[in-house]
């Protein structure tokens, strides 16, 4: 079995056509180190379910490799099975045998050794918050628990890279939020994670570095960036916004406009404009109430990856006319 | 030592619990004793006048011949859906994405079905045993036409397994199956009819190609041949018969198997 250090997830310039035409992935590479959580964002339709499947070795690129550590595991899903644990979505579970049978299942698949199935098993049991759960056949179970259940199947076999595509579309706000705890917990145990997710706000919270794709490519966020944290949102990307509300919208704005930021209306007497760090914020602010504007509020606006990706994305492809 | 195939381990707890395929083991077994309770019925009323050979035998072959017709509709049908319905339900990715060899996987969804043959031709073997008793044809001879049967369900099963592999809809994959079942139970002893009727002067030899084309290989006629078999004249053609037609399901059920492994090849989109 693989270890869980030197594991890091390389996808080199992936590039995948289906039989239809349609190019999927065009040209996609990605590095994933153990312990990071990376996020996967994107349209539907925008190549990241086939890019994980690349990933997994369920589909063969045309050109490009996947490497874990190195291990060269293109197109390769036997292989790719001992160092990739893959969630796909849509779920496929066997519905007509009981969560226990399931796990059971998937241990002798995973060639686990008889003699460690059940402390395998109830290693995964336990983490998920399964027993209540497995004498119950999985066709009567929740969607929120048989997406626990196909996870214990990807933990089962100790996996030091996860894919976990959409791990989270159906479930309630409590099971998203247990879902965001496990994820944590197992990044914490030295394992590289790649989540494709359309929940943005639990995405944003989960993941440490974030992509966006669109027709098969990255997008940038930002000029020769695609790839970005968290930290990079909150900056604005090197320019935050801030909000400034004061009693004479209109000096504000031509305070501004006379220190070259260009000022944006943000909603009723609300002034908008982007500094590049706080000391040239604090100082357009001094320069504000010098000309005796009264500031009623002042703060740094808080971006959302949800409005990284909106901004990019709309940036990034025109209106739908 | 390696274990048991994972894949038959979930077939047998699936199929376990199929109450669709306990009716059909219930109906089968109800049927053989309708049979045999009319054979029973016969020999009490008709007062001892019948030969008890003559029940025995009705018995036998009552039993092997719905043990036959049963086994070539429901074995392929409980094999057709089994790679199809993993593609339709989304499983068939944890499964090759897993240390499992293609090969396994194929194996153990055709060991899942042949356990099913076999415990469905099992269920006989009581009727059997009383016919053969009760003055019927000998055991070996019962047991040699339970093997056939059993092979045939066998057989049918890896070809059904084998076209499964090739859709990605169950209901596609049962069609299919039927499709095949039809052309080569009804439709290919139909044709070879035809081929000697519009060429009734044909020569002795294209008369010898037709019938191992249309029939020297269908189940039924295999199974009435050894009915009909004069063991003392047992002889050359006869055996030969035999032996091209478990040529031809050994190469029909080599086939499936091997349709099923290389559909597993196939992307999982």
């Amino acid at each position: 079995m693989a270890q869980l250090d030197d594991h890091t997830l390389t996808l080199e310039q992936l590039r995948k056509t289906y039989p239809t035409g349609i190019e999927a992935v065009r040209g996609m590479s990605l590095v994933v180190r153990p312990g990071e959580v990376f996020g996967l964002v994107g349209p539907n339709g925008a190549g990241k379910t086939t890019l994980l499947k690349l990933a997994s070795g369920l589909l063969r690129p045309q050109a490009g490799r996947v490497l874990c550590g190195a291990a060269e595991l293109t197109g390769q899903p036997r292989r790719a099975a001992r160092y990739i644990g893959f969630m796909p979505d849509p779920l496929g579970v066997y519905t007509d045998v009981s969560a226990r049978e399931y796990l059971e299942f998937f241990a002798r698949t995973l060639e686990i050794a008889a003699s460690e199935r059940p402390g395998r098993m109830n290693e995964v049991i336990e983490l998920l918050g399964l027993a209540p759960w497995l004498e119950e056949e999985v066709e009567t179970l929740s969607a929120g628990w048989q997406r626990r259940l196909a996870l214990g199947r990807v933990l089962l076999g100790r996996a030091p890279v996860l894919l976990l595509d959409e791990p989270a579309a159906g479930l309630d706000v409590a099971a998203r939020s247990d879902l965001l705890k496990l994820v944590k917990k197992l990044a914490a145990g030295q394992r590289a994670i790649v989540i494709s997710s359309h929940i943005l706000p639990e995405l944003h919270q989960l993941a440490d570095r974030f992509g966006i794709v669109n027709r098969g490519q990255w997008v940038e966020v930002a000029p020769g960036q695609v790839f970005f944290s968290r930290a990079d949102i909150q900056s604005g990307f090197g320019r935050a916004r801030w909000l400034l509300r004061g009693s004479r919208p209109d000096v504000v704005r031509q305070t501004l406009a006379a220190r070259g930021l260009a000022p944006e209306t943000a909603g009723g007497d609300t002034v908008a404009f982007a500094a590049e760090d706080e000391a040239a914020a604090a100082a357009t602010l001094r320069a504000v109430m010098d000309r005796g504007v009264d500031v009623f509020e002042f703060k740094r606006q808080q971006v959302e990856l949800t409005d990284v990706v909106l901004r990019t994305l709309l940036h990034e492809e025109p209106p739908p006319l | 030592m390696r274990e048991h195939n994972p894949l038959f381990w979930l077939e047998l707890r699936v199929r376990v619990r199929e109450k669709r395929l306990w009716l059909i083991a219930l109906f089968f077994v109800g049927t053989l004793a309708v049979i045999s309770g009319v054979a029973l019925t016969v020999a009490l009323v008709d007062n001892g006048r019948l030969e008890p050979s003559a029940i025995g035998n009705g018995l036998v072959w009552a039993t092997l011949f719905c043990q036959l017709g049963l086994l070539v509709t429901i074995a392929p049908l409980a094999a057709a859906g089994r790679l199809a319905q993993e593609r339709e339900q989304r499983t068939l990715a944890g499964l090759i994405n897993s240390p499992l060899t293609r090969t396994r996987i194929a194996v153990g969804k055709l060991l899942g079905a042949w356990a099913f043959v076999l415990w469905l031709a099992l269920l006989a073997v009581p009727f059997l045993l009383v016919g053969s008793l009760w003055g019927g044809p000998s055991l070996p001879l019962v047991l040699g036409c339970l093997a056939l049967n059993i092979l045939v369900g066998w057989v049918l099963s890896a070809v059904a397994l084998g076209i499964s592999g090739l859709f990605g809809r169950s209901l596609t994959a049962y069609l299919a199956t039927g499709a095949f079942l039809f052309g080569w139970l009804a439709v290919m002893p139909m044709l070879g009819m035809l081929a000697l009727g519009l060429h009734s002067r044909g020569s002795a030899l294209y008369q010898q190609c037709v019938a191992y084309v249309a029939w020297h290989h269908h189940p039924f006629i295999r199974l009435a041949a050894l009915v009909d078999v004069d063991w003392a004249l047992f002889g050359r053609t006869a055996l030969l018969q035999l032996g091209y037609a478990l040529g031809v399901w050994l190469a029909l059920a080599a086939l499936g198997l091997a349709l099923a492994v290389h559909s597993l090849r196939r992307e999982v989109y």
